[in-house]
């Protein structure tokens, strides 16, 4: 999902996570990998970072870190819904009229992950690369594991100034380091990226669980043995499109 | 990557949660937020550490300005920070309970992300049962 449009001289960036096509499900953050700058050699630490870089007058930059935020809290609403979607799933009525291209794309995987002949045959376009399918399950699985891990961090650069860094654990203990030199506006500006940076944690930590109870729910359906595990990257996929889609609504549309 | 290899990466992560969880129940006893400030020309060295409070180098770098621990039953424990004139230096008592308020809230998200993920599991784990 590609970034909405931000002001010049503001950048959002998740550092120490990849997600499949290097992309942020929630269209929030830009993904960084492992940021030279933030993981220094021999620092050790291996969690998210969140960094809010903004230009030196951060007030016009507000109205973006909260239009962001409440896309961030759009998404997670979201969730909910697209969470009763794959519920709901009928394997059965697969390529209705009904089926949207997102469902039909998912119930192609089950189809073809529940069907041995089609899996190991050789011949077809759509056999089961195997190898392929655990090498997408394991990344997608470490990535989860770093969302989980208990620290993340939050940095603020104001005109390419670090004004704020926050460490926060998953029960919420903080801790802030200020420059002494911060001006109440940059303080201001860092509050709203923690703001912004734990809102995305939660909503992302959601979809983790999205994903995983979809994928178990349709392997038993479907009864896929091991099928919980080879179905996360098709239902992490039919999520993240599901999602996308919501940067195509006009402001204001609800979706039903 | 090999069946069992994946299966040993699911087994790591699910452990990992459990881990996570038991952490969070026992760090949810508590709430702690600290404010500090740090010369202008040191912050971004901070950008790199691994931000341990317990590291003596990073002690030296850092001045604790203002402290708050919020016990379960609601005990609070608070240190202000004063200037040079021994008044409280509001610019950093203002963020610092900003970041208090911030934290309660991240808490009770997470809180509730924890009941609803649990629920989701068990809802999942109906229709295997089913």
């Amino acid at each position: 999902m590609t970034q909405t449009a931000l002001m010049p001289g503001i950048r959002l960036t998740l550092g120490g996570v990849h997600l499949p096509g290097e992309e942020d499900p929630l269209g929030v953050w830009e993904l960084a990998g492992r940021d030279p700058v933030a993981y220094a050699a021999g620092s050790g630490y291996e969690g998210p970072i969140w960094r809010v870089e903004l230009p030196e007058d951060q007030r016009a930059a507000f109205k973006d870190l909260r239009a962001k935020r409440a896309a961030v809290r759009l998404r997670e609403r979201e969730l909910e819904r697209i969470e009763g979607l794959v519920a709901r799933l009928d394997l059965v009525r697969s390529y209705s009229l009904e089926a949207t291209a997102h469902e039909d794309r998912l119930l192609a995987a089950i189809t073809a992950l529940s069907s041995p002949a089609t899996a190991f045959d050789t011949r077809t376009e759509e056999r089961v690369n195997y190898g392929a399918l655990y090498e997408q399950c394991r990344a997608l699985v470490a990535q989860f594991q770093v969302l989980v891990r208990p620290l993340g961090r939050i940095e603020t650069v104001v005109g390419g100034t670090l004004v704020g860094l926050t460490a926060i654990n998953l029960s919420g203990d903080q801790r802030t380091m200020w420059s002494e030199e911060s001006a109440p506006e940059q303080m201001e500006a860092h509050l709203a990226a923690v703001r912004l940076a734990m809102a995305s944690r939660q909503a992302l930590l959601r979809l983790l669980v999205v994903v995983v109870t979809g994928a178990l729910g349709l392997a038993v359906k479907a009864h896929i043995p091991g099928g919980q595990i080879l179905l996360l990257p098709a239902v992490y996929r039919f999520v993240r499109d599901v999602l996308q889609e919501l940067e195509h609504l006009p402001e204001g549309v609800m979706v039903r | 990557m090999s069946e069992s290899e994946l299966t040993n990466a699911i087994e790591k992560f699910t452990k990992d949660l459990a881990g996570r969880a038991e952490t969070f129940v026992r760090d949810i006893s508590t709430l702690e937020v600290r404010t500090f400030t740090t010369p202008s020309a040191q912050i971004s060295e901070l950008a790199g550490g691994e931000l341990d409070l317990n590291d003596p180098g990073l002690a030296g770098k850092l001045q604790l300005r203002a402290y708050t621990k919020i016990d379960f039953d609601c005990d609070t424990t608070v240190c202000l920070p004063i200037d040079a004139n021994d008044q409280i230096d509001r610019s950093v008592w203002d963020i610092h309970q900003s970041m208090v308020s911030q934290a309660l809230k991240t808490r009770e998200s997470m809180l509730r992300a924890m009941g609803e993920a649990l629920v989701s599991a068990l809802e999942a784990l109906q229709r295997v049962g089913g």
